[in-house]
């Protein structure tokens, strides 16, 4: 009865201590810099978490960051003026990410050094006003060997329709994920949806969840990114997996990052925010960037980390339509296609 | 008093629904083409599927549900009583337990395409028997066994009495938790995104998150697939409405009741005590992450249970029970949408998912509370006021200790259908803010099975607990 009464007064009594610690928001003192991500990036021991200290330390600047599950995500964060007000830059969005958000991003150069020169040829030969690359990978269908026995790798994307390749291979939905609306460039004009998507075992809502799958031998193809060869190499188990190379090429997928626009120059509203691209670029940090992100550096000579030996050369690069109103068409398309309405 | 409520209610309607749902849909100029999108083909399409999959989902449970439930009814067997609990527990489970199932059963007959849109029937199935069951069974006590008996000397067989004597009896039980399922089906999220193996599998429920979260935002286009939404309910209700009259909620609100008075275990405290101590223990030993989840998600549905409670027992005195129902009427993930836009970042998460699934699960307390409250106890209790006792004391001494058992029961499942709420709580979460529900959801977007089962447990152990909690003090008593 004594536990009775007892619980009857403690448990209300936590639950009001509780809520009200939970409804007492954390305001940092001092500089912050607010950034908005997708999962990967902001996980725990992931690449922020993982320099937030430091650039607490060097910069005086307190780094807070907040996830989406994927790229895509951050679009309708954007496009929702509230959010826009609280967020200082969008980290980890790639090219056709960037184009389809340019209304809600800050399109002016940013003092800090001579970028371009430092980045690799091929990311200095496209640098967008705005778009600060952080990362590059080539994408394609990484398989485990063992999987695709009697199989043969496919050579060219239509093989991917032919009934042997069906229900093999996990692809990204492309309104969520970048490395699927990647896939969705590369492949539009040459597969068609309405026939592609009886062949696919399932459109993942992230690359996260298509890796974990494939890793969990749910399907012996998925679309990756070249890159995660590295990381099979890094658990000793390179010579299980191996990647697809098709002719029509590698699309590239180039990360980045972009500030959001604002009222006024963001930089000089927030310091932080130069504060931050410069620390990026510094090679250590590229370097944990790489390490975390299991992606290629933007730096021309930085180092690769041992296991990135083993990640073949891209003989082949292809172009993928970066235009937000193909990107967007080409989506509308994907949606009305996919539900079975052919064009 | 019932001005004081009143004023209250209409205070809380507004905040809660009016002035969120409002400024969501005037938040700018794109609503305007709701119209144009409440017949495109794309809307269309995912109201055909969502329409189709309830259906067949509703049938299959059917035929599972009913003659299980008759079965259940006639068996005296220890495993049916087992079968029985079982069922009296499974139906209160969040929806990742089902994601485990059908993976499960469906590897185990390693069925190749397992992300399908037969695995969210599947899935739908296993969710809507046990809670069908129930609700049969509650309506079986209740059948005249007289009525009965007499069929059955005249020499009827069981699809006789299934045919002229159960099935008629029982349409307004059949019928009332079909209403209740297909609600559930209409609002599904979680399982859908999971099973159905992306688009262009989506029924009406991913098809507002689709268009609102990903990339462009398309209001009018979720604006369009809620008002399909609300309009199946609107059917299903008017249609009910007509088929039985006034008595069609009667039999399903007996449901709580029933299932608790009905309970004969008893449960020995230092076993609970002991499992308590366990479960605490087992706390400190959780990773930071699951543990902050865990105290997120049980401080915010306890809260919610009180919350959703003291509404409804409002609402009851203002004399408006209509807006306890208005939860049921709107999508949880258009209600979340609204109150993102309106309230969004003004306010603590917490504070704002606490309102939310207040106004949401209000139906759920209304539906057990009041048919209680409408048996109110007058004479006795005004009998004590004329001795000189306070309204509020006669009422604590006549009305309290009958309604308390069933409060309890009700804070119990309403604590457990908050602890698995994710469409709700998914925006808000942020930083610091990462209820339990959220986190499993996050593992199972991202396929982090293992991680996404260990959570779902302690949810179910949680949820369970707690149910168990309240009807051990009924036992005691």
């Amino acid at each position: 009865m004594e536990i009775k009464r007892a619980s009857a007064f403690i448990i209300p009594f936590l639950w009001v201590i509780a809520l009200g610690t939970s409804c007492t928001s954390k305001v940092p003192e001092g500089p912050k810099l607010q950034i908005l991500t997708y999962s990967s990036l902001g996980a725990k021991g992931g690449f922020l978490d993982r320099v937030k200290g430091d650039f607490k330390q060097k910069s005086g600047c307190d780094l807070q960051f907040e996830t989406t599950l994927g790229a895509s995500q951050i679009l309708s964060y954007l496009e929702e003026p509230k959010q826009r007000e609280r967020i200082d830059m969008v980290m980890g969005i790639d090219e056709l990410f960037f184009n389809r958000a340019r209304a809600y991003l800050y399109i002016s150069p940013v003092a800090t050094g001579d970028l371009k020169m430092k980045f690799v040829d091929f990311i200095a030969a496209r640098t967008q006003l705005g778009f600060y690359p952080i990362d590059y990978g080539a994408l394609t269908f990484i398989y485990r060997k063992e999987g695709m026995k009697g199989l043969k790798p496919p050579t060219r994307l239509v093989d991917l329709l032919k009934p042997e390749y069906k229900k093999k291979f996990i692809l990204q939905d492309p309104r969520a994920a970048s490395p699927g609306l990647m896939f969705l460039a590369f492949a539009d004009g040459i597969l068609k949806t309405s026939l592609l998507k009886e062949q696919w075992l399932t459109l993942a809502p992230n690359w996260d969840s298509s890796y974990k799958m494939f890793l969990d031998q749910e399907a012996p193809m998925v679309w990756s990114y070249l890159t995660s060869l590295a990381y099979h190499d890094s658990k000793h188990e390179r010579d299980a997996y191996s990647y697809v190379e098709f002719q029509e090429g590698f699309p590239l997928q180039v990360e980045g990052l972009a500030l959001v626009n604002r009222v006024g120059n963001p930089l000089t509203e927030n310091p932080c925010n130069e504060k931050w691209l410069q620390f990026l670029y510094t090679p250590e940090v590229q370097t944990k960037l790489v390490e975390a992100q299991w992606m290629m550096p933007v730096l021309k000579e930085l180092p690769l980390p041992k296991m990135f030996a083993t990640v073949p050369a891209i003989k082949k690069a292809s172009p993928v339509s970066l235009n937000a109103d193909q990107v967007d068409r080409m989506l509308e398309r994907f949606a009305k296609e996919v539900q079975g309405e052919t064009h | 008093m019932k001005l004081t409520s009143r004023i209250l209610v209409l205070l809380i309607s507004f905040l809660g629904l009016v002035y969120p749902v409002v400024r969501f849909v005037m938040r700018d100029s794109s609503y305007q083409n709701w119209q144009q999108w409440f017949f495109e083909s794309q809307t269309l399409y995912t109201v055909r599927l969502t329409l189709g999959l309830t259906l067949i989902s509703l049938m299959l449970s059917a035929l599972i549900a009913i003659p299980m439930a008759l079965w259940l009814d006639q068996t005296r067997t220890l495993f049916a009583r087992w079968v029985r609990k079982f069922l009296e527990v499974f139906w209160v489970f969040p929806s990742f337990v089902y994601v485990f199932l059908v993976l499960a059963v469906l590897k185990l007959f390693r069925v190749e395409d397992i992300f399908s849109l037969r695995s969210v029937v599947f899935a739908w199935v296993l969710a809507g028997v046990p809670f069908i069951v129930v609700t049969l069974l509650t309506g079986l006590r209740d059948l005249d066994v007289r009525e009965r008996e007499a069929i059955q000397s005249l020499g009827a067989n069981f699809w006789d009495m299934l045919r002229y004597f159960f099935l008629p009896k029982l349409k307004r039980v059949i019928a009332s938790s079909f209403l209740h399922q297909s609600w559930l089906y209409l609002t599904s999220f979680s399982l859908v995104v999971l099973l159905s193996g992306g688009p262009p599998r989506e029924t009406l429920e991913v098809g507002i998150y689709t268009a609102t979260r990903l990339g462009h935002v398309n209001y009018a286009h979720a604006l369009a697939l809620s008002l399909w939404q609300i309009l199946f309910v609107l059917i299903i209700r008017v249609g009910l409405k007509l088929l039985m009259r006034s008595e069609v909620k009667k039999e399903i609100e007996q449901v709580g009741i029933e299932w608790f008075s009905g309970s004969s275990q008893s449960y020995s405290k230092k076993i609970l005590i002991g499992v308590g101590g366990l479960a605490l223990s087992v706390l400190f030993l959780l990773p930071a992450e699951l543990r902050d989840a865990l105290i997120t998600g049980v401080t915010l549905s306890g809260w919610v249970s009180c919350g959703v409670i003291s509404y409804a027992l409002l609402v009851y005195l203002t004399g408006w029970r209509g807006l306890a129902e208005a939860g049921a009427w709107i999508s949880p993930m258009v209600l979340s949408l609204a109150w993102w836009s309106a309230y969004g970042f003004d306010y603590s998460p917490i504070l704002l998912c606490f309102g939310i699934q207040v106004v949401l699960l209000a139906p759920w307390a209304s539906r057990i509370l009041y048919p209680l409250l409408d048996r109110s106890r007058k004479l006795e209790q005004e009998a004590l006021q004329s001795i000189g006792a306070h309204p509020l004391r006669s009422w604590l001494w006549v009305e309290w200790p009958r309604l308390k058992q069933n409060v309890f029961w009700l804070a119990g499942v309403i604590f457990g259908l908050s602890l698995a709420e994710v469409s709700t709580v998914i925006l808000f979460s942020r930083g610091g803010f990462e209820p339990l529900s959220v986190w499993i959801q996050n593992q199972l977007m991202r396929f982090q099975l293992d991680q996404a089962f260990y959570g779902t447990l302690l949810l179910m152990a949680v949820s369970m607990g707690a149910i168990l909690w309240v009807r051990r003090d009924h036992e005691a008593r």
